[in-house]
């Protein structure tokens, strides 16, 4: 997920990447280039138009000529150039910045643009009109002189003469004559003709001519020079810098991104490569797998034959092995029990052989006892001549049996042939009701019955766990009375044992275990077993029921016990309930139904029947 | 409840417990006429009556309240060593015959029913064995509870002058003269053979002797021979996993012959018939399980090697470890036999 949303995101900035490198490195239009020389020349040629001009101008004003047509058309051409600045300024491109300093540039331009324009246009009218008056000094005054000096106003014809000289003189460009013998001259001029009262008018123009040089000459002097020191030139340089500035970095930015895209475009030239020849490599893989997966597919079948052909022999394995550990439950139990039974059975046995082996000891000194009373008691004095005779014997006799009966502590053996009777008979007794409750406790049948007396079951239990309790627990039992009930008896006494055998294993030493029967209502029985041992941990408590779960040491308990009693249990529809505290005791109560919802199947000593299902605990 | 008889009385007091009133019944009128006899209940009870009296044998049944029959023996054993000890039970589950060896050092291991004459015949046994024991001058050695010091314990009190071996000698204080003549014949004693196929049983013995001890090894019955001819060794560890019958009736023979040499059994099986076998017919001294483990083989070593130079120092107490003399039905031991009557007139003339 990260993952595809990083590639997005990659894809995307290298997208970007490209579509501005290849906004930004767009040709530059032809025309921006024309546009650039053209207002690059326009400035060029403005300034050498400027430059001719002005040295046209001087040369005019030094040869005192008008300047000639050619001044005027620099002029014009110097303002046509200026003029169209502007449009080619409008095609140069360039950042915002640029262009207000092309602008600026441009605005400068024409403030010295606008007094050159100015300037030259006086110049040119003003220095055609000195041309023209100095023209006419020179041409016709002679003839006025001549003229004046023909109709004999010589005075006045001298009086143009000097003024005729001094004004040249003056006029000479260059030559900085002071106009005081000008002015001089053209105000005796001015009174001689005033004087000669229409007289000799032909000299006006002369004067005229005078006034207009003495007028203009300064003016053209100085306006020459102002416009040779316009700045002009310099805001032209200015505003081609910036229109070179601007259209070099314009340029160069265009060739930046050309660059950039062709270093892109080998970066992605690149990484096509290289996930050529990684897909090319993955689909190596992918083919070698696919080939790979080929040749498992035919053998899959196979395969799978095998794994279930194992699954079903690690199947049946693992219900033999069921069987295996509830039968070691079963020995494990019973090997605790024919222990104890042994014991049981052993004891008497060691003591009536005993006893019998002594009673036969005994009898046989009191049958020599017997046959010595006997031959005493059976002698007849008819048959003997002499009465002192038979009293002899007769004596004799008595005191046999006298040493017989003492030596041989006949009373007293006697005694102990009764004491060792008794002894037998009760041990048979015992052994009789052993051989008894086993046979009704595990009763080979096994079949289950309809009437289970629950408190006779609990008896024979007791006695055959005789053993195992005597030593560690006095039992007392609180018999409710209870209808028979339908179950499988050897299973429910194999349920009681186990219980009872547990309560008596919980107790340390010495206790007590409380046996208690009831009917719990109408359809249910409860029988409670209760002993004050060591009890059971809290954490241990849910635990009970599990297979395999032991608190005894490896070897002394499969851990199967009362899971097995909980399934026996559970199988005949009752519940089994624990309570217990540590230090305390437990209870473990079975309640059972007094009748069977459906009827047992036949368990004849089936004993999957009763495996607790241990697939869960494996 | 004890019946206590004079204390004058001249003939073998014997010991029965047993938690059925019945079998005391009938034991007090099977012997009373012979010995002199005493009854118990319980083991406290028992213990009491040890305490307070003279006892030459003690016969326990097992299972009994509060405390086992081993138990009784075992604590018989250490406050007064002298009484033979023999289990009676109605059944020989495993604890009990595993404890009556190692811990309680059973003369033997009856099983009830025990047919009387067996009974009569092995207390007989039993009671002129410690009568015997109780040579004049001696009885008061040997009831001295655990007469002989431990192995490591205090330095030599004499200067180890005639130490043969590496092995720890320190023994009791005797005169000094005594003391080496002692040691010189109990250092030939201080020998183990190992008898097993099995490299660990092996490697195991020597871990916990840690060179201390020559240590030899026999995988066969002749080989065991020589090493007892040349070497006289004092305690013979026995595997008997392997050919059981035949090393179950050379360990009879063994200890029928030479009984001072002590016995220790291994074994990976707890077969409760062949255990009891080995008591009756062996008089093993240990029995040990496999894998072992070195600290327990250690443990053992030591009280073997303990116990085999108390059987030198009082050979009166050799009869103790009389064997019920097992009939040889493999006829295997026929040839062993001769070699081990020559093993025993070596062994006695050294």
């Amino acid at each position: 997920m990260k993952r595809t949303v990083l590639v997005i995101v990659l894809g995307v900035v290298a997208l970007a990447l490209l579509v501005g490198a290849a906004l930004r490195s767009r040709a530059i239009p032809l025309s921006s280039h024309i546009s650039y020389s053209t207002l690059e020349s326009d400035l060029t040629r403005v300034k050498e138009d400027f430059a001719t001009l002005v040295a046209a101008l001087e040369t005019s004003w030094a040869s005192s000529q008008a300047p000639g047509e050619a001044a005027s058309a620099l002029h014009q051409q110097i303002v046509g150039s200026v003029t169209k600045l502007e449009r080619s300024l409008l095609e140069i491109p360039g950042s915002t910045s640029q262009r207000e300093r092309m602008q600026n540039s441009l605005e400068r331009l024409r403030g010295p643009m606008g007094t050159v324009d100015d300037l030259t246009t006086t110049l040119l009218s003003q220095q055609a009109e000195y041309a023209q008056a100095l023209s006419l000094l020179q041409v016709q005054g002679p003839e006025i002189v001549r003229v004046l000096r023909a109709a004999s106003f010589d005075t006045m014809a001298a009086t143009v003469f000097q003024a005729l000289a001094a004004t040249i003189d003056y006029a000479r460009p260059g030559i900085s004559a002071t106009p005081g013998d000008v002015r001089r001259f053209a105000s005796i001029l001015d009174r001689d003709l005033r004087l000669a009262g229409g007289r000799g008018g032909e000299a006006a123009p002369l004067l005229e001519a005078v006034n207009r040089i003495l007028d203009t000459k300064d003016g053209i002097r100085s306006r020459l020079d102002q416009l040779a020191s316009s700045p002009l030139p310099e805001f032209a340089d200015e505003l081609t810098q910036a229109a070179t500035s601007a259209y070099t970095s314009a340029v160069s930015s265009a060739d930046t991104a050309r660059t950039m895209l062709a270093v892109y475009s080998i970066v992605m030239l690149l990484a096509v490569g290289i996930i050529g020849f990684r897909l090319h490599g993955s689909y190596r893989q992918i083919n070698r797998a696919y080939g790979e997966l080929s040749v498992l597919n035919e053998s899959l079948e196979q395969r799978v034959d095998e794994r279930t052909a194992d699954l079903s022999k690690a199947l049946t394995e693992l219900k033999e092995s069921q069987v295996q550990l509830v039968q070691a439950e079963k020995m494990s139990s019973l090997g605790q029990l024919v222990a104890g039974i042994s014991h049981e059975i052993n004891t008497p046995l060691l003591y009536l052989a005993n006893n019998a082996s002594m009673i036969a000891e005994r009898v046989g000194v009191l049958d020599e006892f017997v046959h010595s009373s006997a031959k005493t008691l059976s002698l007849n004095p008819q048959t003997f001549k002499d009465r002192t005779e038979y009293q002899t014997r007769l004596i004799e006799g008595l005191r046999t049996l006298k040493i017989l009966l003492r030596d041989n502590e006949l009373e007293a053996s006697v005694e102990e042939i009764k004491d060792l009777n008794r002894d037998s008979i009760e041990g048979l007794a015992d052994l009789t009701g052993m051989a008894q409750s086993l046979k009704d406790f595990s009763r080979l049948d096994r079949a289950p019955v309809d009437s289970f007396d629950v408190n006779a079951g609990i008896e024979k239990t007791l006695t055959i766990a005789r053993n195992v309790i005597k030593h560690k627990a006095e039992v007392r039992k609180f018999y409710g009375e209870l209808p028979p009930i339908a179950c499988s008896p050897s299973k429910i006494n194999q349920v009681f044992l186990n219980i009872i055998t547990n309560a008596a294993q919980a107790i340390e030493t010495q206790g007590e275990i409380v046996i208690a029967t009831k009917l719990r209502d109408p359809d249910h029985v409860a029988i409670s077993i209760t002993d004050n041992g060591c009890g059971i941990p809290e954490e241990n408590l849910s635990r009970i029921r599990d297979p395999f779960f032991t608190t005894k040491e490896v070897g002394e308990g499969t851990g199967l016990g009362l899971s097995i009693v909980d399934e026996i249990i559970r199988s005949h529809g009752g519940e089994l309930l624990v309570e217990s505290r540590v230090g305390v005791g437990s209870t473990f109560t079975v309640v059972l139904p007094v009748r069977q919802a459906t009827p047992f199947e036949a368990t004849q000593d089936d004993d999957t029947a009763t495996v607790p299902d241990l697939a869960e605990a494996v | 409840m004890a019946v206590a008889m004079p204390a004058n009385d001249a003939r073998p007091q014997i010991l029965f417990v047993d938690d059925e009133q019945r079998v005391l019944n009938s034991m007090r009128i099977m012997f009373r006429r012979e010995y002199g006899l005493h009854l118990a209940a319980s083991g406290s009870e028992a213990l009491d009556i040890v305490q307070r009296m003279p006892i030459d044998v003690i016969v326990a049944d097992h299972r009994m309240p509060l405390m086992t029959g081993v138990e009784v023996l075992t604590h018989v054993r250490q406050s007064s060593p002298r009484t033979v000890r023999i289990l009676l039970t109605g059944y020989a589950d495993l604890d009990a015959v595993e404890g009556s060896i190692n811990e309680g050092e059973v003369f033997r291991f009856l099983t009830k029913p025990c047919p009387p004459d067996q009974l009569r015949e092995t207390i007989a046994l039993a009671a002129r064995i410690a009568r015997k024991a109780e040579a004049p001058g001696r009885a008061e050695s040997s009831r001295r509870p655990e007469s002989v010091p431990q192995l490591e314990a205090a330095p030599s009190p004499a200067p180890a002058a005639a130490v043969a071996r590496a092995a720890p000698t320190n023994d009791v204080q005797e005169p000094a003269e005594q003391a080496t003549a002692s040691r010189e014949r109990l250092a030939q004693g201080l020998g183990i053979i190992v008898f097993s196929s099995d490299e660990e049983v092996v490697t195991v013995v020597q871990q916990s002797v840690r060179g201390r001890l020559p240590v030899y090894r026999a995988t066969n019955i002749v080989q065991v021979i020589k090493a007892l001819t040349e070497h006289r060794p004092g305690v013979l560890l026995t595997d008997i996993s392997d050919d059981k019958a035949t090393i179950q009736a050379m360990t009879s023979r063994l200890k029928e012959h030479l009984p001072e040499l002590v016995t220790i059994a291994i074994s990976p099986h707890r077969d409760v018939l062949d255990m009891v076998w080995l008591i009756n017919h062996g008089q093993i001294f240990r029995f040990l399980r496999k894998p072992l483990s070195s600290g327990r083989c250690a443990i053992s070593l030591q009280a073997a090697l303990k116990h085999h130079r108390m059987l030198l120092k009082n050979p009166e107490l050799v009869e103790r470890h009389q064997v019920d003399v097992a009939a040889d039905e493999s006829g295997l031991m026929g040839g062993v036999l001769a070699k081990l009557k020559s093993v025993r007139r070596l062994w006695a003339s050294a």
